[in-house]
């Protein structure tokens, strides 16, 4: 049996007083779309931090590719793309200029061309990204963390601020992509998680609350949608610390 | 009315709040003050006039004394002639105390300087007044330089400083720690792309005053202040480094970098030698970046110092470059 592409063991994490995670586990073990879903300040984003390698937990074990994460140790930059949930672009940069700086710093031949192709801006290059309109940017951004073909994308609320259309095609070109990679993927959309994830995992207060299979999980919940498992899991509105959920 | 009122309320606690904003709004103002004491409390600079004995000139070490004895005479001796009327040229002294090819000791000063000529002739003994005409334009060549630095200055503080800072508040140095590019290769970056910026800004600057204001450097001379200004620049993206690494937002590392405008300007020399202050003060002057690195331009630039003149200056220049990099990357944090 293979190496799980994601394992997490007991991970915590505080800010201060404040424990954005607690005692969260759970293995990835194939490509495919995992929804990661929970209210606001669940700790979506800090999960994706630390699996980013951008915040270090306070206790638990955390393996990609079947490594463990240590203090210390190197992070497989190199098999893991990122998208945050708010991107920048520096003024005046285009995308041809974008597109081929995360070419570049993947080391990817050509990857510049591969970029602007998969976003679909092959008649914008020149344009400045700030110019794009909100999911040609959103496209642009995904495609640049594809560029050196990772085995591991973890998105950050991806289809935030995107109107229907280009959401669909977000959607889309995700599903293509978890024919090879793992997508992991916090989102508010419950649609969205619906229409596209093949896994979910649950968070609230900083607790995973449930696993598994979309259908499995709709099924468990005796839910017609996902939107009602989400509230039979998260109870998000009665109860948004998730203390007694 | 209360919308007003809490608006108001919201403003100033949008400074009060942030440690760097209040250092910047309430600290910066009070230590220009104290600046502007250190630099003028002993009167205007140009009170204070400067007599260059031509050394070698033989017995003219009692003159010497004799001038050194009065208050507001500063006296420097110079091995060589040439750079010595160059400065006189230049208005970085006022007098030039040489000996002529008769053997006869002569003061030499501008035409518009007769009057205090004569008193510094009349203090020696044999002494032969000689005026000559200056090149109008001859202050406006001693301010090249420190223009020059300046410049030099505020593309590395700015540059690096207002750009990090940037970067990491709106999480595009986040975005690039989730990538393999290395904090190594990101500074150099930015610092080549600052330098190359520099370089065509450096070489217009040195184009009109070559053109516009009589400047003849020579090509070593040149090359001599190009390797300075890139270690200068190395040195104050190392110091922008820094402040980025201290303050939270652009603004007010942009708040900062224009309130150290004046104290390195005045500490450094750009208008005025700076003999003219306390001697304490002068003493850590010289060791400022941006002291070293005028003092060798203008060297250089200026009256044809050779490599070996600056070498001290560089290796000052790098020592603070090694102490503010390594801060900076000690310091560094890729995101909030």
């Amino acid at each position: 049996m293979s190496s799980p592409i994601v394992s997490l063991q007991g991970i915590s994490r505080r800010y201060g007083a404040f424990e954005a995670l607690s005692d969260v586990s759970f293995r990835i073990d194939a490509a495919g779309v995992v929804g990661l879903l929970g209210p606001n300040g669940a700790g979506k984003s800090t999960l994706l931090d630390v699996l980013a390698g951008l915040a270090t937990p306070d206790s638990g074990s955390l393996s990609l590719f079947g490594e463990p994460l240590q203090a210390g140790a190197p992070y497989p930059r190199r098999r893991v793309g990122v998208v945050l949930q708010r991107e920048f672009v520096p003024d005046h940069v285009t995308v041809a200029d974008y597109a081929e700086l995360f070419a570049a710093i993947q080391g990817v031949q050509g990857g510049a061309q591969r970029i602007i192709a998969q976003a679909r801006l092959e008649g914008r290059s020149k344009l400045a990204v700030d110019r794009l309109s909100g999911g040609e940017a959103q496209r642009l951004f995904v495609a640049a963390s594809l560029v050196h073909s990772p085995e591991l994308l973890l998105l950050d609320e991806p289809s935030a601020r995107l109107d229907p259309v280009s959401k669909r095609e977000l959607s889309e070109l995700l599903r293509r992509v978890s024919a090879k990679t793992c997508v992991l993927m916090a989102t508010h959309d419950l649609n969205e998680a619906e229409r596209v994830c093949d896994h979910c995992l649950f968070i609230l207060g900083g607790r995973l609350r449930a696993q598994g299979s979309t259908a499995e999980l709709m099924a468990t919940s005796g839910a017609s949608t996902l939107e009602e498992a989400f509230f039979h899991f998260c109870s998000a509105r009665l109860n948004p610390s998730g203390d007694a959920a | 009315m209360r919308a007003l009122w809490v608006l108001a309320r919201l403003r100033v606690l949008d400074v009060v709040r942030s440690r760097s904003a209040t250092f910047a709004f309430l600290g910066l103002p009070v230590l220009i003050l104290l600046v502007l004491a250190a630099v003028f409390g002993s009167g205007h600079p140009f009170e204070v006039r400067r007599v260059t004995v031509v050394q070698g000139a033989g017995e003219l070490d009692a003159a010497v004394a004799r001038l050194a004895a009065y208050e507001g005479v500063r006296v420097e001796r110079e091995p060589e002639l040439e750079v010595a009327r160059r400065k006189l040229e230049t208005r970085a002294t006022d007098a030039v105390l040489e000996r002529g090819a008769d053997g006869t000791l002569r003061v030499v000063v501008g035409s518009k300087d007769e009057l205090w000529g004569r008193g510094v002739a009349g203090l020696l003994p044999h002494a032969r007044l000689e005026l000559v005409q200056l090149d109008r334009l001859g202050y406006v060549r001693y301010l090249f330089p420190g223009l020059l630095c300046s410049s030099v200055m505020f593309a590395g503080l700015f540059g690096m400083g207002y750009a990090m800072a940037r970067y990491r508040r709106n999480a595009f140095l986040k975005k690039l720690s989730t990538t393999p590019l290395g904090r190594g290769t990101f500074v150099l970056a930015q610092i080549l792309g600052r330098g190359s910026l520099v370089t065509v800004q450096a070489a217009l600057l040195l184009a009109v005053a070559i053109v516009g204001f009589g400047l003849r450097p020579t090509l070593g001379g040149a090359l001599s202040a190009a390797l300075v200004c890139a270690v200068g620049l190395f040195v104050f993206s190392g110091i922008g480094f820094a402040l980025a690494t201290l303050i939270e937002t652009e603004a007010v590392v942009s708040d900062v970098i224009s309130g150290l405008t004046l104290p390195f300007t005045l500490f450094s020399g750009v208008f005025f030698p700076l003999d003219t202050l306390p001697k304490g003060l002068v003493a850590v002057c010289a060791l400022l970046p941006s002291t070293l690195m005028i003092d060798a331009v203008r060297a250089t630039l200026l009256y044809g110092a050779g490599f070996a003149t600056i070498v001290a200056n560089l290796g000052g220049l790098c020592l603070w470059g090694v102490l503010t990099f390594g801060l900076s990357v000690r310091l560094f944090r890729w995101h909030e």
